[in-house]
């Protein structure tokens, strides 16, 4: 494809630089020059994370072809966080202090070493604070917030996926609506296709009743029109899901659980082998037999034609926490 | 807080809006006063009602100018409901009877008739011909045609007044204005009439901005929520989808219709060409939006023009997988209004795509690290709302031909 790159999203496409590999020697389980697969993966049973699990217990196809996992310990990997908040003029009054409140709340799950960042959208975008590790200068930015406008949602994502894939952290985006887009220039098509091509993980957070929503339309036996369920489909593609809030506990709480529930996550990494080449590439994850669990994770990834763009290395702890099968 | 990047982008228009709005109610009640024109209403109208909503019109635009949206909450939500609800049927009923003496072929009359519905009551009536009417005293010839432009500029000062104060509405009355607007706007579109007088029209673009308009509600009224509806159906379709997919269908298909119109009647109609390419992109056809923007004028549009031209043909032939083009576009778009938004996201778009991640996000770090209404305004904000843009200039086009 020719705008293909060296992708991924929940599902990543790493080219380990030999240079670095070289500069980065806490990382010594990589060959330098070996393109990794990077999935995000999400375990729950009965809703709630499961934990404890290593790589023996997760299986991998990439293309229907089995492959050999490496898993590291997300406890140890920094992470970073943009929140990427709906400041339209509904947003305003008791529902802002609700806003505040909830993303103060995600703010203080995050641990030493994680970043975060504030993107508002209404139909203008405003990074109020770029990705640091300076979490006061995003409770700041949170505090300064003025609801204003129209919703720019499709817009609003985009420039997070912007911001984020050029980061080389484990990237969450937390997304919160409380209405549907009605102002962004982009098409909501484009934004998902590049969301497949980058490694950030979309959580979304609506007041919007999309549930029930979503069920009305399948029960009418329409598909999900992409512009109303956008921010479902664009956690989906990524490996996250979205929350719906209807008070501002829930609210908060919602917030709170996604930090809690991205922190829980498992971080897989392969050497696609006999899979084929570039293109889409499908994923599957599952457990094997004797665990149980349902699994969130990406789809899939795009293999680049070439591998003339490369994703910066991520960031890994000191103390090497990786786990061969 | 005030709409502010409304109040940039089209701050006279709405002043304007605003002064239309005041002024159906200052003529309401001059004509009430008017012993001539006391004739053509029922007795029964509320002149103190009438002075009385004038008046808190003309404190509550005062007060909002000078408070914001702080300044009048509470009195915008001690605003009797009645009288919104009333707006609303005064809407409907004047549309029904629009409809029905256009299809007798007759000159559309404010009368009270014979038998008011009996939830309306007379004075309602009496009332709202005279809010129809918008002017009667110093709009001597309106004819049928000029009840558009005042069901739009009415309309628009409804939908203005519900876009900035819905939230704080309360849910009964919210819903209540929402509609009275709403009805007040179809009413703008119904325009067939128009037709009737061409012969008496010589100036043509006016007349192809009034289809534009109507494609415009064609548009609106398909759902986009149904867009899907557009593509093929899966095996899943059920009769009831099969219906609404039908109608949808049908309703695009008038609002491209409606377009080409417009932009036969009058080519240098440019506004018309993009909407036409905004649909058909929206159709998944780019590659005729991209024919359509071909065949604009491009000599001597305005910069505003200018930038929106570049940025639909920018999102149509990135929807086309042409991004080396769209990102030219996006780029000379960015070249006319440095500080506007959209062509800015565009290009960045066109960038991830191209996997320059780094590069995307250091476009827009910079231009969105300004504080909101610092890097200026983008014509699309404006536009994209619909209908509403240089809505003024039409409408005072109009009215200028009515007088001639």
């Amino acid at each position: 494809m020719r705008y293909a790159r060296l992708a991924t999203l929940t599902t990543v496409v790493i080219v380990w630089p030999a240079g670095l590999a070289v500069t980065e020697p806490q990382v010594p389980a990589f060959r330098s020059g070996v393109e990794l697969v990077r999935l995000d993966v999400l375990v729950t049973d009965d809703g709630r994370p499961v934990k404890g699990l290593t790589s023996a217990d997760f299986e991998v196809t990439d293309n229907g072809v089995r492959q050999q996992v490496n898993l590291f310990s997300v406890e140890e990997v920094p992470l970073t966080m943009l929140l990427v908040l709906d400041t339209s003029l509904s947003v305003q009054g008791a529902k802002r202090e609700a806003l505040l409140d909830a993303a103060h709340a995600a703010l203080g799950g995050l641990r030493s070493g994680d970043r975060a960042g504030l993107l508002t959208f209404s139909h203008e975008l405003h990074l109020a604070s770029t990705i640091s590790g300076d979490l006061d200068a995003v409770r700041m930015g949170l505090d300064r917030m003025e609801p204003d406008g129209q919703t720019a949602l499709v817009d609003g994502v985009h420039a997070g996926t912007a911001v984020l894939q050029s980061d080389p952290e484990r990237s969450l985006m937390l997304v919160f609506t409380d209405g549907f887009e009605n102002a962004s220039w982009l098409r909501p098509e484009s934004v998902l296709d590049t969301l497949k091509r980058s490694d950030v993980v979309v959580y979304g957070v609506t007041t919007t009743p999309l549930r029930s929503l979503s069920q009305s339309a399948e029960l009418l036996g329409f598909r999900p029109s992409t512009k109303t369920f956008f921010l479902t489909m664009a956690a989906g593609i990524s490996g996250g899901r979205v929350l719906e809030a209807t008070s501002a506990e829930r609210l908060r709480a919602a917030f709170a659980e996604i930090v809690e529930e991205f922190k829980a996550r498992y971080l897989l990494s392969y050497e696609p082998r006999g899979a084929g080449g570039p293109g889409w590439h499908e994923v599957r994850v599952r457990l094997r037999r004797g665990k149980r669990g349902d699994m969130t994770t990406r789809p899939g990834y795009y293999m680049p034609a070439g591998s003339s763009s490369r994703r910066p290395v991520p960031r890994l702890p000191s103390t090497p926490a990786l786990h061969r099968e | 807080m005030p709409d502010t990047t409304l109040l940039r982008s089209s701050r006279r228009c709405r002043l304007a809006l605003w002064a239309a709005c005041v002024l159906s109610l200052s003529l309401a009640a001059s004509s009430l006063a008017d012993p001539g024109a006391s004739q053509k209403m029922t007795p029964t109208v509320e002149r103190q009602e009438l002075d009385e909503d004038l008046e808190r019109w003309r404190a509550l635009i005062a007060r909002y100018r000078k408070e914001g949206l702080a300044g009048v909450r509470d009195e915008l939500n001690q605003w009797p409901p009645g009288r919104v609800e009333r707006n609303a049927r005064w809407a409907e009923t004047l549309n029904e009877r629009a409809a029905a003496a256009r299809k007798l072929s007759l000159p559309h009359e404010p009368v009270a008739p014979a038998k008011a519905p009996p939830e309306v009551s007379a004075a309602d009536l009496a009332a709202a011909a005279v809010l129809f009417l918008d002017g009667a005293a110093s709009e001597v010839d309106a004819g049928a045609y000029e009840r558009a432009p005042f069901h739009l500029s009415a309309g628009l000062a409804y939908l203005d007044l519900y876009d900035r104060w819905k939230t704080v509405l309360d849910p009964p009355l919210r819903g209540l204005w929402y509609r009275a607007a709403a009805s007040l706007m179809l009413a703008a579109v119904d325009v067939d009439g128009f037709e009737a007088h061409l012969p008496r029209i010589k100036a043509a673009g006016d007349v192809a901005h009034l289809w534009m308009i109507r494609g415009a509600y064609a548009e609106l009224r398909a759902s986009p929520q149904l867009e899907h509806l557009l593509r093929p159906r899966d095996d899943r379709t059920r009769e009831g989808q099969r219906v609404t997919a039908a109608r949808q269908r049908s309703l695009i298909e008038e609002a491209e219709r409606t377009y080409r119109r417009s932009v036969e009647l009058d080519p240098h109609l440019v506004e018309g060409w993009l909407r036409l390419a905004l649909l058909l992109s929206r159709q998944d056809k780019p590659e005729e939006a991209i024919k359509a923007l071909d065949s604009i004028p491009k000599a001597s549009l305005d910069v505003e023009l200018r930038y929106l031209v570049l940025l639909v043909s920018g999102g149509a032939r990135a929807q086309a997988g042409d991004w080396d083009d769209a990102a030219a576009e996006y780029r000379a778009a960015m070249q006319l209004l440095p500080g506007a938004q959209s062509a800015r996201i565009g290009l960045s778009d066109t960038l991830l795509h191209d996997g320059r991640a780094e590069e995307a996000a250091g476009l827009l770090t910079k231009r969105l690290a300004e504080p909101p209404g610092a890097a200026g305004s983008d014509p699309w904000w404006g536009f994209q709302r619909g209908p509403y843009w240089r809505i003024c200039a039409v409408l005072d086009a109009l009215r200028e031909m009515v007088r001639r």
